[in-house]
């Protein structure tokens, strides 16, 4: 069984203009995406079942992410977690599934609550989901999990502003995984870091995948983080996933949008000049006719401006939305 | 701690507290016998402020009077508060059909100036320091639920509580631990600068006769007793007012000093912005 599924998943925002006027924002636009299975603890994660969602600025992944962590509640569509649907479950009915799927933030600074010390930051999770562990369990097992992520276990009295950015990135990690859920959804985990440390992050999620028999759905603009750490790609456009393809056959994108974003990738070979996308991504409260990305595309045909391009599979674990493919 | 307003303002305050709480110890005389032979007499060695129309030493009565007012401002306070805040804190973060019928009701409050309003509350209950409290109580804690409401929507979109839900904490859990200690400090300055004005309500309402009953002592109702002497006694009313005053204005630069204090990006000192800030929050 698939471990989280969603069909056709909608997410709206309504932005006041004015008086009467209310605007649509359509952030997410009709998203069909199936996980995968769930690991367990005898097939070793070899980062064959890590996910990446990348995109522009906009494009909707953030907000996707917060829909499949059921922070955000979809508008339309249903989300099934191991065959069941949990659109529509209040907080409290939604523990089993919180205990399976953990996010983090770009932000780790603003995600830990500056008011609480580490201890009380990371026995949030253990209380809520183990509440059978006495206070000394408890802080054991934060003690542990801090070790884990590459921490001090001494340092569980302070708060989070005696630590440094990338110990903070260490610390939200820690919160999310120290319940061991199966996926753990990182919303731009690695961006805005210096390189290495976002090396050292990368490394830690590949360890901390092994040994918890975890998944990461990585989303994020950064394309090489995503490729080393993941097996899978999904290209968000303005709200819709217009291709999902395997990693490794990366140099086969087959939807412009993908190629030109490929292309866009800066390299240290002098020789290799970027190549940008002219335009913008659409004003998401006015999407275009027909393909959302037929405004910049170098190929677009009379139909591209008419109809919406399904997204349907080309060739095995590979699926494009795209009126050429 | 530096700032000298501040200081001055806590250390009214505290001459305040200290001296009406210690009314019975302080106080030389006792402030309800009536004793119509020492009628208006002048500042004397047996009575540093002299007498009132009804020969009651006037120091004695503003000490006890102050009493009144300081006890029930502060009563009114901490009820308003409590009621207040956990409004704000609900109706924020669960949203829907609770903050919706939550907040019309907040409306209609808002709709009719404060003052009035605990008019006719009090003339409906009939006079009487207790039924001013429940007034001012009940047109009060409005303020204290939008306020709260309005920081809980901003609060909730922040990162620590998506984070706090995702860690599985119920929405009791997440209002308790990490929006109400995020409210609380401006909450604390708006409830300071709030004392001085429930000070001058109180007093208002017993100026008007629905307070404070004779022949108890308080402040708004010496200045209403002592209304007939205005031209040829004016020190009657001359020190129930400026011990309103000189409240009011402590409790106001208590409260200014505390918002600079909790809250450092909010300068509220005029001066401050001409600098720096190039005038930008001239208005606000």
């Amino acid at each position: 069984m698939s471990l989280l599924c969603g069909q056709k998943l909608i997410k709206n925002y309504y932005v006041s203009k004015g008086w009467w006027q209310k605007e649509e924002v359509q952030a997410v636009r009709g998203v069909d995406l199936d996980l995968g299975l769930e690991l367990n603890h005898l097939s070793c994660n070899d980062r064959n079942n890590n996910i990446g969602l990348v995109g522009e600025s906009g494009s909707g992944k953030s907000t996707l992410a917060r829909l499949i962590s059921r922070l955000e509640k979809p508008s339309r569509g249903s989300l099934h977690f191991r065959g069941k649907e949990i659109s529509n479950l209040p907080e409290k009915e939604l523990l089993f599934f919180r205990k399976r799927v953990q996010i983090i933030f770009q932000d780790a600074a603003a995600s830990l609550n500056p008011r609480h010390s580490v201890e009380k930051i990371l026995s949030e999770p253990v209380r809520n989901f183990y509440p059978e562990f006495s206070r000394s369990e408890r802080r054991e097992k934060i003690i542990e999990i801090m070790e884990q992520v590459g921490l001090s276990g001494k340092d569980y009295r302070c708060f989070p502003h005696e630590f440094s950015g990338g110990q903070k990135r260490r610390l939200a990690i820690a919160r999310a995984v120290i319940v061991y859920p199966s996926l753990l959804i990182c919303d731009e985990a690695t961006s805005g870091l210096d390189v290495s440390l976002q090396g050292q992050l990368l490394n830690l999620f590949l360890e901390l995948g092994e040994k918890f028999a975890m998944n990461y759905l990585l989303v994020s603009h950064d394309l090489p983080a995503v490729r080393y750490l993941c097996s899978r790609i999904l290209v968000m456009y303005a709200g819709m996933i217009v291709e999902d393809f395997s990693a490794k056959e990366q140099h086969s994108p087959v939807h412009p949008y993908t190629r030109a974003l490929l292309k866009s990738e800066p390299s240290l070979d002098s020789s290799f000049s970027p190549q940008f996308l002219p335009g913008e991504p659409p004003d998401p409260s006015a999407h275009p006719t027909g393909c959302s990305f037929h405004p910049r595309c170098f190929e677009r045909r009379d139909i591209c401006m008419e109809a919406i391009p399904e997204l349907k599979e080309t060739s095995e674990r590979h699926r494009v939305a795209c009126h050429l493919a | 701690m530096r700032d000298p307003l501040f200081l001055a303002g806590l250390i009214m305050i505290l001459l305040i507290f200290i001296a009406t709480m210690a009314a019975p110890l302080l106080a030389p005389h006792d402030p309800l016998p009536v004793s119509l032979p020492e009628r208006l007499q002048p500042a004397g060695d047996d009575y540093p402020l002299g007498t009132d129309s009804l020969g009651r030493c006037l120091l004695t009565r503003l000490l006890y009077g102050g009493r009144v007012t300081l006890q029930y401002s502060l009563s009114v306070l901490v009820i308003i508060v409590l009621i207040g805040v956990p409004v704000g804190l609900v109706a924020g973060y669960l949203g829907g059909l609770v903050d919706g019928l939550l907040m019309r009701l907040a409306d209609i409050v808002l709709a009719f100036p404060n003052l009035i309003l605990a008019l006719v509350v009090t003339g409906i209950l009939g006079p009487g320091l207790l039924n001013v409290l429940i007034a001012l109580a009940l047109v009060s804690w409005v303020q204290y639920a939008r306020v709260v409401r309005g920081m809980v929507l901003s609060l909730k979109q922040k990162e620590f509580v998506l984070a706090a839900r995702a860690a599985g904490t119920s929405p009791a859990g997440i209002i308790w631990d990490h929006l109400l200690p995020n409210v609380l400090p401006p909450v604390v300055v708006m409830a300071t600068l709030n004392l001085g004005r429930l000070v001058l309500a109180i007093s208002t309402l017993s100026f008007l006769g629905l307070g404070a009953q004779p022949p108890d002592p308080e402040w708004g109702a010496m200045i209403n007793e002592a209304r007939n002497y205005i031209v040829s006694q004016p020190q009657l009313m001359l020190y129930p007012g400026t011990a309103i005053a000189f409240t009011v204005l402590g409790f106001n630069l208590l409260g200014d000093g505390l918002r600079d204090v909790l809250d450092p990006q909010e300068f509220s000192r005029p001066w401050i912005h001409s600098f720096g800030k190039g005038g930008q929050k001239a208005s606000a």
